[in-house]
């Protein structure tokens, strides 16, 4: 008779983390998105700080859920059919990690340096760079969990499939 | 735009690999990913292969079995490989 397999195996790290980041990262967005069009004006200073609170962790989740996936990879590109889905998933998934992270890093940087008169010269210009990067970024974390979605309900990455007669559920 | 432009550079960014009909390929090893048991090598028609090892893959030198800690990257290899679907199931890697 067939066992089930563990839930803690390697290659199911990734799910566990992966969907934190999608969240945070999107929502980050948009509350950036809120502040910088003015759509609540006596809200704009908690909404601006609910979006750093957001991306912060955001950013480092997406980082932890990079490595996991490297850690699936290795499982799963000897199982799927087709490796090249999994490659763009993994390589858009590093551009999504980039664009966040520098958009986090502007944002640290605003966060201590806002009062220096070096500083506030180059603000605006700043802040418009980095609602374009949490934009691209949010297109891409999509594109991202388009593949992921791809990989897992098309070619049954890291999906156990039953046997016929479900034994192993008895 | 911002959203297309992003999309577009990112897919046209490098690191693609290819993905070849059955059969044997001469080239040059351009990566070696020993976590992975994992090899990219490059043919000689400007083509990347990305091979995972599985436990039938065969790694010889000179007619002899050896481990895959001998592989390293510009090493001249020749690969047998079985095309699945899109995925290249290394059969034997033959260092040169």
């Amino acid at each position: 008779m067939e066992t089930l397999p563990s839930m803690w195996r390697t290659e199911l790290l990734h799910p566990l983390f992966v969907h934190f980041p999608i969240v945070l990262l999107i929502f980050a967005t948009l509350a950036l998105l809120v502040v910088r069009l003015n759509i609540f004006p006596n809200h704009k200073r908690s909404i601006r700080t609910a979006g750093l609170i957001m991306l912060f962790p955001g950013v480092i989740l997406a980082w932890i859920s990079v490595y996991t996936g490297t850690l699936a990879d290795g499982v799963v590109a000897r199982e799927i059919c087709d490796p090249t889905v999994l490659e763009d998933h993994e390589r858009f998934a590093f551009l999504t990690s980039y664009l966040f992270s520098a958009a986090a890093v502007i944002e640290l940087t605003d966060l201590l340096f806002k009062r220096k008169m070096w500083f506030t010269r180059i603000r605006k210009m700043l802040v418009v760079f980095v609602l374009i990067l949490q934009l691209g970024g949010m297109a891409t974390v999509g594109y991202v969990g388009h593949l992921g979605a791809k990989l897992v309900y098309q070619q049954s990455a890291a999906v156990y499939q039953p046997s016929e007669d479900c034994s192993e559920f008895e | 735009m911002i959203f297309a432009a992003i999309l577009l550079g990112a897919s046209s960014c490098g690191g693609g690999t290819d993905v070849v009909e059955s059969g044997s390929y001469e080239g040059t090893i351009s990566e070696v990913n020993a976590d992975e048991q994992e090899i990219y090598v490059g043919t000689a028609d400007d083509k990347t292969l990305e091979l995972y090892f599985t436990d039938s893959t065969k790694l010889v030198r000179g007619g002899s079995p050896v481990d895959f800690s001998v592989l390293e990257k510009n090493q001249k290899v020749e690969v047998t490989v079985e095309k699945v679907g899109k995925r290249l199931n290394p059969l034997k890697v033959e260092i040169k």
